[in-house]
């Protein structure tokens, strides 16, 4: 089953959701982001949904669902790069997405996070951590 | 005319009728926000094959209506059936974990939408998009 990446850099992490993945393999992404949150004690994480050609209620859930976990971990999440088409369609299906923060691409979610008072008023970034201990 | 036929049995299904679903709306020609309606509509229906009646059918077709053409696909399933339709039809009404989006919102999604059901028989939905 793919395995999607999650990239750590400066005190965030950084995961593209790819198209085509298993209902089970959303579910365990979710697992792994959050289980990296905590372990490598990161204050902000940014989820890049612009590979994706569809989302739906599932997935959309999913993806909310997590930045909202995120929170409770401590760290603060942006979703970040939706394209038009599948705003579009989610609104269409009666899903929205609120109290989750967006940005329309990565380098504009980092100036979000970087609003945030839990991550910018973190210590400078400790020493990056190499992803893939887990 | 019957362009594809995919069969859901296990969980990848879905991803093949998703990926299906988006081959025959492009070459089908719908624009961009169709294909993606298409698309959401076919994972949201054949998740509740999957998830309610663990195996069913999905069939693509190509239909005319005068001087229209449009794609027709159809779930067909053999699983426990729909109790109440009017109630599956309510936005908020969930049997399952879901949230209930799943069914009014493909209507919404649609421009041709019908369901029928029988307990212990099984359900079909018929959705079709016109271009």
């Amino acid at each position: 089953m793919k395995k999607v990446p999650i990239l750590i850099i400066n005190n965030t992490l950084i995961i593209c959701i790819q198209n085509d993945l298993t209902d089970t393999a959303i579910l365990e992404l979710q697992n792994d982001i959050l289980n990296k949150t905590y372990k490598t004690r990161v204050n902000g994480v940014i989820i890049d949904v612009s590979e994706l050609d569809m989302i739906d209620v599932f997935l959309g859930k999913v993806i909310s669902d997590t930045a909202k976990m995120v929170r409770l971990l401590g760290a603060e999440a942006v979703i970040v790069g939706m394209k038009p088409n599948i705003a579009i369609t989610l609104i269409e299906l009666g899903f929205e997405m609120p109290n989750v923060r967006t940005a329309i691409d990565i380098d504009n979610g980092l100036k979000i996070l970087n609003k945030c008072e839990k991550y910018s008023s973190a210590k400078e970034p400790e020493v990056t951590e190499l992803p893939g201990e887990s | 005319m019957i362009l594809c036929i995919v069969e859901i049995f296990h969980e990848k299904d879905i991803v093949i009728a998703r990926q299906t679903a988006r081959e025959l709306a492009i070459d089908m020609g719908f624009g961009l926000v169709d294909q993606t309606r298409i698309v959401t509509a076919v994972s949201e229906l054949s998740r509740n094959i999957f998830k309610y009646a663990k195996n069913g059918k999905v069939i693509f077709e190509s239909v005319e209506n005068g001087k229209k053409n449009g794609l027709s696909i159809s779930f067909i399933d053999k699983g426990p059936g729909i109790e109440n339709i009017e109630d599956a039809m309510k936005e908020g009404f969930s049997t399952g974990k879901g949230m209930g989006l799943g069914l009014p919102g493909v209507k919404k999604l649609m421009d041709d939408f019908k369901i029928s059901s029988e307990l212990e028989k099984g359900t079909t939905v018929v959705i079709t998009k016109w271009r």
